[in-house]
């Protein structure tokens, strides 16, 4: 039936990027092709006026990169599908402030029992997507806007995760 | 160079196509047929959203097309979860690209929730994410 519809549909998922599933790639490239030197000033440059907010921001990640970790030395059978949410914000923390990352001060504290470390990363995600959607109407860089809304687009997704407990 | 409204239509054409592709998903997959007629309800109302946006900014919206190709065969569970999981984060994507060309900061904000609902559908359908939605 539908490889019918798929003589016929020359219409097709284009819109989507569907049918070559990765045409979008192009038009919508990674923040790290997307953001060109010129795009995000390193930090010792002056006159990147989102520069405040990068340097908020990324510390904000670190520290979610930190509770991660400490989950998951306390908790290590929660490491499996942990470990690549915890990689996705260091891409993130990349992105927003390509240079080093501020590093945090004391090691977070992790809850006793894994369902509630597991609670306790899941509101972290949530607040850090909420400052991330607040953020992205307000900096200067659309470029930078749009990697903070693929930021808090990710953390939806692992906040959502993590309440059902699946990887 | 691509304007905010090119970006709305694309995100219009791509919720066009999700409108079609989840009847089809509920038609191949009996298991699946609840959740993807709530998608369709849910693609409509996102549809509708940006027909008025795009009407606001002064076009024409896109229509839809009689009938889309699939990127691969709709046969079961797994391969309806996974074009509904593709279906999602492609849109995901396209609402980024709608925050780049955003003229003003709350039409950013509508973009980004957009952006963050469809990731989030996108988790649900597939049970797993990447680092960049859309990508």
């Amino acid at each position: 039936m539908h490889t019918r519809r798929s003589v016929l549909g020359l219409g097709s998922l284009a819109a989507l990027g569907l049918l070559s599933g990765c045409t979008r790639n192009e038009a919508s490239p990674s923040p790290s092709q997307s953001e060109s030197p010129t795009a995000i000033p390193s930090p010792g440059e002056s006159g990147d006026p989102d520069l405040a907010a990068r340097r908020t921001l990324a510390g904000a990640e670190v520290a979610l990169i930190a509770m991660y970790d400490a989950v998951i030395a306390k908790h290590p059978e929660l490491a499996s599908s942990l470990r690549a949410w915890r990689d996705h914000h260091q891409s993130h923390a990349a992105a927003i402030l390509p240079t080093s990352t501020p590093s945090t001060g004391a090691a977070p504290i992790v809850p006793g029992s894994s369902a509630a470390a597991v609670k306790a990363l899941r509101a972290m995600e949530s607040e850090l997507g909420d400052s991330h959607q607040k953020a992205c109407a307000t900096v200067r860089s659309a470029d930078f806007a749009r990697v903070l809304a693929l930021c808090g687009a990710s953390e939806s997704a692992h906040a959502e995760l993590l309440g059902r407990g699946r990887s | 160079m691509t304007s905010y409204v090119d970006t709305l239509q694309a995100a219009l054409a791509g919720e066009h196509a999700a409108v079609w592709a989840f009847p089809v998903i509920a038609a191949e997959v009996e298991s699946l047929r609840t959740e993807a007629l709530a998608s369709r309800a849910l693609h409509r109302l996102d549809r509708e959203r940006l027909v008025a946006q795009v009407v606001s900014a002064g076009a024409t919206p896109v229509g839809s097309e009689a009938s889309y190709t699939l990127p691969f065969p709709v046969t079961d569970t797994a391969s309806a979860q996974k074009l509904a999981a593709l279906i999602e984060n492609r849109l995901a994507g396209l609402y980024a690209d709608v925050v780049r060309q955003a003229p003003e900061p709350a039409s950013r904000t509508t973009a980004a929730r957009s952006a963050a609902t469809a990731a989030t559908r996108a988790a649900q359908w597939s049970g797993t994410t990447s680092a960049w939605p859309g990508a």
